[in-house]
C-alpha cells in the first residue's frame, strides 16, 4: 500500500466504505469514489463522527480530527484509511 | 464492551473526589488565580480518558497551578504584557488548561478557539478561526501541533509573535519577571461561542463576573458539596464546557473526568461509562447528547452500568426536547438512572454561563400550552398531548434579576410571552472591540438575551420557560448558527444577489425546528429551478455545515425594512401565513 498523494486507494477499502455508507446514505445518492460527504450525503458534524466511529471499528484504526477538513470525498477518505492502516502495520 | 486498548496506562489513578480535612469553598474568591491557588492545595483535579474510557492523563490542581505559573513567566518574558490576547485552540487536553491558566497568572486574556469537526470544510474553518484571531487582536496562537497548520493558514494578516505548542512556550526562557494576575475588574477571558463567523462577537468576562456566576451555579444551581464529582465531554470553546464544567470545577475544587468532545461523538456511551466507573454525581449536556446515547444503546446488550450516583443530569445549551429526555430516562432506567435527576437550566455566554437552575431532585417540569394562544404571546396550559411542550428551567439565580417584557418594554406577568432581560453581577462587560453590537444588547444594566420566554408559577416560585429566539440566532445540534452566515453563503451563488434569501427556523408537525432558506428565484424552467435549489443546499452544507430545507419563492417577494435590509422575522411570519408561496419546484430534504 502506498500513501503517495494522487495514488489510487485499495479497492477493498473502497468496497468496505461503500458498505458502511449504505446505512448512512439517507439522500439515496449514488455511491462512487467521487461522492462528497457534505454535499451529496448531507452529513452534518454529528453524523460525521458517528460514521467515523464505524470506519474506525471496521479498520481498527483511529482517524485523527485534523485530517477531516481535507476529506471531501469517499476517495479522499479511502486514501487516508489506507495511509493510517499502513502506518500502524 | 471492547477490551482495553494498549495505550492505557494501568498505574494511573484518577484524582479523588475530595480532600479530607480541607474545607470545600464554593467560588467565594476575588479572582480566578486566587481560586486556583486554593484548589492547588487540594488533592482533586482533572482526569482525561480515552474513547473507550481508559484513564490516559491526570492533572491535579496542584500540578496545574505549578505548571501554569512557570508558563506564565515564560509568556511574560517573551514580551507579552497584561491585557494582551492569546488565542488557544481548545482541545480537551491538559495543555489547553495549563495555557489558559498561564494566561491568568500573566494577566493575559485567553481566547478559546474551536477545533474542526466536519468533513471537507477547510475554508469555513479557516475563516472562523481567522475571524476570532483578528477580532480579538491575538498576539499569540497556541495549540496542539497537529492543528497548527490551520492556524498558520488563518494567521495571514494577523500580527502574531508566536504560533506554537505548549512545548514551544516551555522551551522559552523563564526570565526574571513576576506574575501579573489580574484583579476582579480585569478581563479573565474572551469567548466567541455565540458570534457569527462573518461578524464575530467576543464576550468579555471579568474575574468578578466569572466568580459571581461560578458562586451562584455551585451554591444555588448544582448545590455542590462534599462527595460531588463531575464528568464532562463539552468542549472548552463553548460556555457550557469552559465554565460549566471546567471553571466551575476549579472554583469548587471538584474533580472532573473528561472525555473529549470528538470521542463522545464517536462513542457517546463512554460518557455514561465514566459516570458509572467514577461514581460521578454531576454531568451536563444539551438534549442532543442524551439523544445520541438513547439511540446508541438500542443496539447494545447489557452495558453493566450503574448510573445511580448521578444526582444532577443537567440539560441546557439549546431548546430542551422533552420527548428525547423521556426516551433517555426509559432506556437507562435499567442501569439505575432516575428521571428525577434531570435538571433543566438556562444560560448564555453573555451572562458567563448560568442564568437559572431547576431546584434539583425533582426531574423535568413539563408545561403543555395551547399552540394558537402561543402565537398571541400567551402560554395557556392545556391537557397533556393537546399542545406544545416546554420544559421549565428553574428560577433566576440569587443576586440576579429577570424581566420578561413586551415589544414596547412593558414588564409582563406570569404566562405572558415576551423578551427576556436579565441583570446582575454575571453580566458581561460587552463584546470586545464592538461597541455597536454591545449597545444593541446591553442597555441600562440589562442584558437583552434575545430569547422569548414566560414565567410559569411552580410551588409559589416563578420558573423560567424558554420558547424560542427573538433574535435571529439558530441553535442546531448544539451549534450556534447565524442566518446572516447562511444568507451570505447563498447570495454568493452565481445568479443570486444580496437580499435574495432569508434563513429561518420552521417547526415541523412534531415541534422540531428545522433550518429553512427562502430563496428568491428568477428562472421559470423547472430543471433550472431544481438545480438552483440543489446548489443552495449543497453550498450551505459545505460552507455552514448544516442540512437545511430550501424553498424557492417568487422574485421580489421577501420583505425589506425601511432601510432596505431583509426583514427576516416578517419573511418568516408571511411564509407561515401563506402570504409568500413557494414556486413550482422547491426541495425538501
Amino acid at each position: 500500500m502506498t500513501a503517495a498523494p494522487g495514488a489510487e486507494p485499495s479497492p477493498d477499502t473502497l468496497t468496505a466504505l461503500f458498505d458502511i455508507l449504505k446505512t448512512f446514505n439517507k439522500t439515496g445518492a449514488v455511491l462512487t469514489p467521487g461522492t462528497r460527504f457534505s454535499e451529496d450525503l448531507n452529513f452534518d458534524s454529528l453524523v460525521v463522527m458517528e460514521f467515523v466511529a464505524v470506519v474506525e471499528d471496521r479498520f481498527d484504526i483511529s482517524v485523527p480530527l485534523n485530517i477531516l477538513p481535507d476529506i471531501a470525498t469517499v476517495n479522499h477518505l479511502a486514501l487516508a484509511v489506507d495511509r493510517i492502516v499502513a502506518e500502524n502495520s | 464492551m471492547q477490551p482495553a486498548v494498549s495505550s492505557e496506562i494501568p498505574h494511573l489513578t484518577p484524582t479523588p473526589s475530595d480532600t479530607p480535612g480541607r474545607p470545600k469553598r464554593l467560588a467565594d474568591f476575588a479572582t480566578l488565580t486566587e481560586a486556583l491557588d486554593y484548589a492547588g492545595g487540594a488533592d482533586t483535579g482533572f482526569n482525561f480518558y480515552s474513547a473507550r474510557g481508559g484513564l490516559e492523563k491526570v492533572l491535579p490542581f496542584r500540578e496545574l497551578a505549578g505548571q501554569a505559573k512557570s508558563t506564565a513567566l515564560r509568556l511574560s518574558a517573551a514580551g507579552l504584557t497584561p491585557g494582551e490576547r492569546v488565542a488557544l485552540l481548545a482541545a480537551t487536553d491538559p495543555e489547553f488548561l495549563i495555557l489558559f491558566f498561564a494566561c491568568q497568572y500573566a494577566g493575559l486574556i485567553p481566547v478559546p478557539m474551536p477545533l474542526p469537526t466536519a468533513f471537507g470544510r477547510r475554508e469555513a474553518y479557516i475563516d472562523q478561526i481567522k475571524g476570532q484571531m483578528s477580532s480579538s487582536g491575538a498576539r499569540m496562537a497556541l495549540g496542539p501541533a497537529e492543528f497548527l497548520p490551520f492556524v498558520r493558514e488563518a494567521a495571514t494578516g494577523v500580527d502574531l509573535a508566536l504560533i506554537g505548542t505548549l512545548a514551544d512556550v516551555t522551551a522559552l526562557p523563564e526570565g526574571k519577571g513576576d506574575l501579573h494576575p489580574g484583579g476582579p475588574g480585569d478581563l479573565s477571558y474572551i469567548q466567541y461561542s455565540s458570534g457569527s463567523t462573518r461578524f464575530p462577537t467576543g464576550v468579555m468576562v471579568t474575574h468578578a463576573s466569572l466568580m459571581a456566576n461560578c458562586f451562584a451555579m455551585n451554591k444555588h444551581g448544582v448545590k455542590n458539596s462534599v462527595g460531588d464529582r463531575a464528568v464532562s465531554w463539552l468542549p472548552y470553546f463553548h460556555d457550557m464546557g469552559l465554565v460549566g464544567f471546567m471553571l466551575g470545577g476549579v472554583t469548587s475544587q471538584s474533580s472532573i473526568d473528561y472525555l473529549s468532545t470528538e470521542d463522545f461523538a464517536r462513542r457517546p456511551l463512554t460518557w455514561l461509562k465514566l459516570i458509572s466507573d467514577n461514581k460521578a454525581t454531576l454531568s451536563y449536556a444539551p438534549s442532543f447528547g442524551y439523544e445520541l446515547c438513547a439511540r446508541r444503546v438500542a443496539t447494545m446488550s447489557d452495558l453493566g452500568f450503574d448510573l445511580s450516583s448521578w444526582r444532577a443530569a443537567g440539560i441546557g445549551g439549546e431548546m430542551i426536547k422533552p420527548g428525547v429526555m423521556r426516551a433517555f430516562a426509559e432506556a437507562f432506567k435499567p442501569y439505575g438512572f432516575s428521571d428525577k435527576a434531570f435538571n433543566a437550566s438556562y444560560g448564555l455566554a453573555e451572562a458567563v454561563l448560568a442564568v437559572s437552575f431547576s431546584p434539583g431532585g425533582k426531574g423535568m417540569q413539563v408545561d403543555t400550552v395551547d399552540k394558537d394562544a402561543l402565537e398571541d404571546h400567551r402560554a395557556e396550559p392545556v391537557a397533556e398531548g393537546q399542545g406544545r411542550e416546554f420544559v421549565a428551567c428553574g428560577s433566576i439565580l440569587p443576586d440576579h434579576t429577570g424581566e420578561i417584557r413586551d415589544e414596547k418594554g412593558g414588564v409582563l406577568g406570569a404566562r405572558r410571552v415576551g423578551r427576556l432581560f436579565i441583570a446582575g453581577p454575571s453580566i458581561m462587560q460587552g463584546y470586545f472591540n464592538n461597541p455597536d453590537a454591545t449597545a444593541e444588547c446591553l442597555k441600562d444594566g440589562w442584558l437583552d438575551t434575545g430569547d422569548l420566554a414566560y414565567w410559569m408559577p411552580i410551588d409559589g416560585q416563578d420558573e423560567l420557560v424558554i420558547v424560542g429566539r427573538a433574535k435571529d440566532m439558530m441553535i442546531i445540534n448544539g451549534r450556534n448558527v447565524w442566518p446572516q452566515d447562511i444568507e451570505w453563503t447563498v447570495e454568493h451563488i452565481p445568479g443570486l444577489k444580496s437580499g435574495d434569501s432569508a434563513a429561518i427556523l420552521l417547526a415541523d408537525p412534531s415541534g422540531v425546528e428545522r433550518p429553512t432558506i427562502l430563496v428568491q428565484c428568477r428562472p421559470s424552467d423547472p430543471v433550472e429551478r431544481e438545480r438552483l435549489a440543489a446548489d443552495v443546499r449543497a453550498r450551505v452544507q459545505e460552507q455552514v455545515g448544516i442540512v437545511c430545507d430550501v424553498v424557492l419563492v417568487p422574485a421580489r417577494s421577501l420583505p425589506k425594512t425601511t432601510s432596505g435590509k431583509l426583514a427576516r422575522g416578517r419573511a418568516r411570519s408571511m411564509y407561515i401565513a401563506g402570504d409568500i408561496r413557494a414556486v413550482g419546484v422547491g426541495s425538501e430534504s
